[in-house]
Formats: structure tokens, sequence, C-alpha cells
């Protein structure tokens, strides 16, 4: 490995343990970007998990809208952050959202390459927080999710646009605490009842400039997550 | 406007490559380096406002968090900032907090003469604090900070320093929800005048280091170490 590998290794390692004092947690898939490239923009993500705890399971249906950066860290590892604050019709199907907030970190690294084919290995963590009006008696929930994949990218062009394939098997577990409403419950802490799936993607780079992404990520449910970012 | 959609007003605006001249500032970091260049690090900043109504003695508070600015070209600089962090606080006996800030930031760099030159920049920041316990004290604070600034970049046994002294805008907004209410107890610094000063000193090639320094009403600040990256990455 040469010297110049060692430093970036440590300097991402470096970075991974500073997030360990601060958490911060996201949810990005994707293609692995090339060695420099910055991508900002928007994501929509819909959410479907069967969760459980030790009496009941219960569906989570819900949407969000979080801003995307993506940085092509070096020419085998992109590194993802996430972030959003608010309410809106662009947030949730929920009408009785009070506040809602996200963050979150992604890392994917290259484990193999050859011509047009990239195999990498990626991992996200995402916190988000979600508050009802209170006259609606639903509690607020704080989640977490964990997730790890094993993507096969292939890299082609279509029309002059380039275009990269990609899926793979996915690992997605979640913890969410439904919170107590003052005086009436206790925290109730669900998990997902099944973490294994996978996601298959497509994303389009029009104009040099515009990334267009869809991915279908299936883990108890089908959850589609669609993104439209700027490559600068 | 709600937070959202303000948020998203601030970071689009902050996307156009606009026609004016600029470069990556933010109220945290400083400009440094040409288009292209990236930098992505971890700041804790110190805040200590005074509000109207005043709810509390002393209303100060400091947040922890991440931050990414990318020069979208020599002299236009955009960054995004976020941070988790769960903690309990002498002040709110009993209280259990998850703490989520999520903020967006630009600056451009309006001219140049030489080693000297003149900024803006702005920030949005949004920071809830989520109380877990029974009395389900939640808090947000709503933090816009713009400024202007004479900026000079030199070398210091060839270190590549910046150094940056202006004039800054604060408006901060606190809510406190008690007992889980939806409606909050609103309090405001009102807009607020100020002077701030701020450096940058890149110890290693690839390692920033950086404060700044606000006096509005209080003394404020804020530290923070980064990686820096030029347009081909690390």
């Amino acid at each position: 490995m040469s010297a110049r590998r060692v430093f970036v290794v440590v300097l991402l390692a470096s970075f991974a343990a500073l997030c360990r004092v601060v958490p911060v947690r996201g949810q990005v898939i994707g293609p692995l970007l090339s060695r420099g490239t910055v991508a900002m923009g928007l994501q929509e993500q819909w959410t479907h998990r069967t969760l459980e705890d030790s009496y009941r399971t219960t569906d989570w249906e819900e949407h969000d809208l979080s801003v995307v950066v993506r940085w092509g860290a070096t020419e085998f590892a992109t590194l993802s952050l996430q972030g959003m604050t608010g309410s809106g019709p662009w947030q949730s199907d929920h009408e009785d959202i009070q506040a809602s907030y996200q963050v979150g970190v992604g890392l994917q690294a290259t484990v193999w390459r050859a011509d047009d084919i990239v195999i990498t290995f990626g991992g996200q963590l995402d916190y988000k927080m979600r508050r009802y009006d209170a006259d609606t008696g639903n509690p607020p929930v704080l989640a977490w999710t964990a997730s790890v994949e094993l993507l096969g990218q292939l890299d082609t062009m279509w029309l002059g646009a380039p275009v990269a394939l990609w899926g793979g098997p996915v690992l997605s577990w979640i913890v969410a605490d439904y919170e107590r409403l003052p005086g009436f419950q206790n925290p109730q802490r669900y998990t997902e009842q099944s973490a294994s799936g996978g996601v298959v993607g497509i994303t389009v780079v029009a104009w040099r400039h515009v990334d267009v992404s869809g991915h279908l990520l299936w883990v108890e449910n089908p959850q589609p997550r669609v993104s439209i970012l700027y490559r600068f | 406007m709600s937070n959202a959609r303000l948020l998203c007003v601030v970071l689009v605006a902050c996307l156009v490559p606009a026609l004016m001249p600029a470069v990556v500032s933010a109220q945290v970091a400083p400009p440094d380096g040409a288009r292209g260049t990236v930098e992505l690090g971890i700041a804790q900043e110190w805040f200590h406002r005074e509000l109207e109504p005043q709810p509390y003695h002393d209303t100060r508070w400091s947040i922890t968090s991440v931050v990414f600015t990318y020069n979208v070209s020599d002299r236009i600089g955009i960054g995004v900032q976020g941070g988790l962090a769960n903690f309990e606080s002498d002040d709110f006996a009993g209280s259990t907090f998850n703490r989520f800030s999520v903020g967006a930031m630009g600056s451009a760099r309006v001219l140049q003469l030489g080693d000297w030159g003149v900024g803006v920049t702005a920030r949005y920041l949004d920071t809830f604090d989520f109380d877990t316990s029974e009395t389900s004290l939640h808090k947000r604070v709503r933090s816009i900070a713009a400024s202007v600034e004479l900026m000079r970049g030199f070398a210091v046994k060839r270190l590549p320093v910046g150094v940056r002294l202006g004039a800054v805008y604060t408006n901060d907004l606190v809510e406190t929800f008690a007992w889980g209410s939806d409606d909050a107890l609103a309090s405001t610094s009102g807009g607020a005048l100020g002077a701030m000063a701020g450096g940058k000193v890149r110890v290693f090639p690839a390692v920033s280091l950086f404060g700044y320094v606000n006096y509005v009403e209080y003394v404020q600040g804020g530290v923070g170490v980064a990686i820096h990256a030029g347009s081909g990455g690390l």
C-alpha cells in the first residue's frame, strides 16, 4: 500500500472516530463517484417497515425529503451526508407532523474493480425524529436505521449520457422508540421483523451535471427512493 | 415560511452557480482554496444570547456538528452542517435530551485585491433538543446569521493562514415546548449587530484548524478541525 493511500486511510479512520463522538447518521445509497466529484441535491425516500416489540407488530409507512451531499473523497471511497428539518406535505403523508428532523452519514468503498464493473461495500446510519400534534394522540418517534450492502455497479453510456446500473444484497436494521406522551404511557421500543433484502438502482447523468437516480430497496416491503443532484 | 422551505431556499440559492464571484466561508470556517476545494470537519460552537421574553436566567448553548464545505468556484462557497448528540444539563435536572442540528451556509468573495478580500457569508442553523424524560421539555433554536468580512491570506513559516474581521448580524429564535405541548413559549434576540474575527491555518497538507469569535451582546465562538482536499479529492 502506497504512503498516499495509508495517509488517506488514516484520515478517513480519524474522521470515522470523530463521528463516534458526534454520532451523525445517514442512509444514501448510490453509485461510487469519481475522485473529487461533489454532488448536492434532494432525495425523496419512502419507508415501509414492519416493526415489532414483545407483544405486537406495527407497520411504519412514511416518506421523507432530505438534502443530500455526496463526495468522491478518493477514487475508491464516496462519502454521503444527509439532513433535513421541517414539516409539510413533502416530508410526510401525515398532515399532523409538528416537527421532523433527520441527519445521517454513509460511506462506500471499492472492494474490486475491473473495466466497467465495480464492486463496492457501503454502510449508512440514519437518525430521525418525528413529533406529531399533541391532540392527535400519536406519540413522538425517535428512530435510527443502520444498513450495509454489497453492490455491483456497471458503468455504461446511453444516448451519450453516463449511466450506472447497480444493485446487490442489503441488511437494514431499524430501532424505533415511540416516546411517552406526558402522563400517558411509557416509551416503547420496536425493531425490524426482518433485516435482509436487496436493492437495484439506476443513475443517469444528463448534461454532464444533472444526476438523476432511482432505486428500489426491498427489505420487508418495497421502499423506492428517487433523487436529483447537481454534480459540480 | 416553514423551516424546511426556508432551508431549501437557502440551499438552492447557494447552489446557483451565480454570476457573481465568491468562496466558501460560512460562519464556521473561513475561505480557503480554489474551485473544487472540499473541507470536511468537526466544529464545536458556543452561543450566548439575550432573549425577550427571558425563558431562563441565562441563555447559553453549544453544539458539536459535522461541517462540509465546497468551493463551487474560486469565489463562491456553499456548505452544510449537521450533528446529533445525547446529553443532560444541570440547568434542566431530570431531562435527557437528544439533539439534532441541521444547517446550510454560503459565502461569496465579492472583492479581491491581492492578498486582501471582502466577503459576505450567511448561515441558517436549526437545533432541536428532544427531551425523552417525563417532563418532555423540548427546545428548539433557529439561528440566522450573516456577515461582511475583510479577509487576508498570508503564510507563517510556510503554513497558509487566513484571517478575517468584520460585522455580523444574528437573529435567534428559541422555542420551549413544556410537557410536550404544541404551543411553544417563543423568545427571540431580535436582530442584533456585532463584530466578528476568525482565522484558519493549514497545519498539514490535508488538515486545517479554524476558529472564530463573535461579539453580539456577549462573546460567542467556535473552533474546529477539518480534512482539506483540493479539487482532485484526497
